[in-house]
């Protein structure tokens, strides 16, 4: 009775590794199983690892990223949900590429920047705003849609999002808030002569965005770089697009915002896609050649694999919302002939 | 000369050990464990239990394998006839390949 107790346990233990829809179809009975086979050969290492890899695959296949999902009714909703997240930490380090390409782009009154290096820094630039302009509407219009229906409809599985949202951008613009009063002490940003407007921009986001991905264990080198609400910027990052993204999982989608969102999810795809051709492109055309700024550390050039592999996992979620998709078509195609 | 990826396609992913699993079924319903216990008295083969639940969901996705409504926590699945049709078609190539080979090796092969 003992040993059944211990094998039940450790069963509940394992059926844990898969996600709550996995587990609400295939729970019972995979208990069951385990059971049986932990009573039968109490230690299995094989087992336990078979277990571990199946059960990724099927989180990665509920989170719109590969293989099959068992939820296929929302499938564009997830693939959005998993794009918004892959996207957010992408567009954390293009923001920092292009700031830092845009500052360095025609910084040396002796050498101007060559024809090559600014169409790339051009379309480098235009990648990032698709990516970071998509991002910024899914989150208002879900936002705004979490609000009404909490307040029209007393939702309340909005509520924690919500909160989750609000309290990481509050630390976000804080961030931002510290990084631009050197800025706004020196008169704040020249919007009439666009040239060095976005210059002033690109200055401020890098200051941001290198604080976000170095979070505390970046000095800042100034010291308005502290206190929690700043060091906390990547978390407060994260946590806002899990925030947005729970809102998305959470929201019912009418057939158009389904659309949408399958919309939304192929731009986040061609934003990452245009920037990662459109960097490589800036690298060979000569980058930082000619300008006064240091070229990138060698930690900084390895997260720019880093972000590759975030914009693979992208363009595989991408696709497979696509496929999926195109079967749906085709069973409601059979149907109507039918 | 059929064409094996075809037949590969009629039982998804990993069609070995989906033949393994419609050909324990062919011999009536059964739940999980009793399955794997099966299998590995007539082929030998102790399939794992992740590899064995992600071979269930894609054949049940595939609507050659269904499961039965129970009460209790152990669910028995039965094999469709869509399932019985795509194991017949797999076992035939399958066939096919263990005649060519029997028959090649047989016409005087030997270790170079």
């Amino acid at each position: 009775m003992k040993s059944f107790m211990a094998a039940s346990h450790r069963a509940e233990r394992l059926v844990k590794f898969y996600p709550k829809i996995w587990r609400q179809r295939y729970g019972a009975e995979f208990v069951d199983f385990m059971e049986q086979a932990i009573t039968d050969a109490p230690h299995d290492a094989k087992r336990t690892t078979n277990i571990i890899s199946r059960s990724v695959k099927v989180r990665l296949g509920e989170l719109g990223i590969a293989g099959p999902t068992l939820d296929t009714s929302n499938a564009s909703r997830t693939a959005l949900s998993t794009s918004t997240v892959l996207a957010t930490v992408f567009t954390v380090f293009a923001l920092f590429y292009w700031s830092s390409a845009m500052v360095s782009w025609n910084s040396n009154p002796r050498i101007a920047t060559s024809i090559s290096v600014s169409i790339w820094t051009g379309a480098i630039t235009v990648s990032t705003m698709i990516l970071a302009l998509t991002l910024f509407l899914i989150g208002l219009s879900l936002i705004f849609h979490a609000v009404t229906r909490t307040f029209s409809k007393h939702e309340k599985k909005f509520v924690w999002p919500l909160v989750i949202v609000f309290v990481s951008a509050t630390a976000i613009l804080n961030s931002i808030h510290q990084f631009t009063r050197f800025t706004i002490a020196r008169g704040g940003i020249q919007w009439t002569q666009l040239g060095i407007a976005l210059k002033q921009v690109a200055g401020a986001t890098q200051w941001v965005t290198q604080s976000t991905i170095w979070g505390p264990s970046w000095t800042g080198e100034n010291s308005f770089s502290q206190g929690v609400l700043h060091i906390g910027t990547p978390i407060a990052v994260a946590a806002s697009a899990f925030g947005v993204a729970k809102l998305i999982r959470l929201s019912e989608f009418s057939m158009t915002a389904n659309r949408a969102g399958r919309w939304a999810t192929k731009l986040l795809t061609l934003g990452m896609i245009l920037f990662l051709v459109s960097f490589a492109g800036w690298e060979v055309a000569g980058g930082f050649s000619g300008s006064w700024m240091a070229p990138f550390t060698q930690m900084e050039k390895s997260l720019f694999f880093v972000i590759a592999f975030v914009a693979l996992l992208g363009l595989m979620t991408s696709f497979k919302v696509r496929s999926h998709h195109n079967s749906i078509e085709v069973i409601s195609s059979n149907d109507a002939a039918a | 000369m059929t064409n094996t990826s075809t037949h590969s396609e009629g039982l998804g992913k990993n069609p070995g050990v989906s033949a393994l699993i419609l050909s324990s079924l062919a011999g009536g319903e059964k739940h999980g464990y009793a399955l794997v216990k099966d299998v590995a008295e007539f082929a030998g083969i102790q399939l794992p239990p992740g590899t064995l639940y992600e071979a269930l969901a894609r054949l049940e996705r595939l609507g050659l394998i269904e499961a039965l409504a129970t009460e209790d926590r152990r669910r028995p699945y039965r094999l469709t006839g869509a399932g019985a049709t795509a194991l017949s078609e797999y076992l035939t190539t399958q066939q096919q390949v263990v005649k060519v080979g029997q028959s090649r090796l047989s016409q005087g092969w030997s270790f170079a």
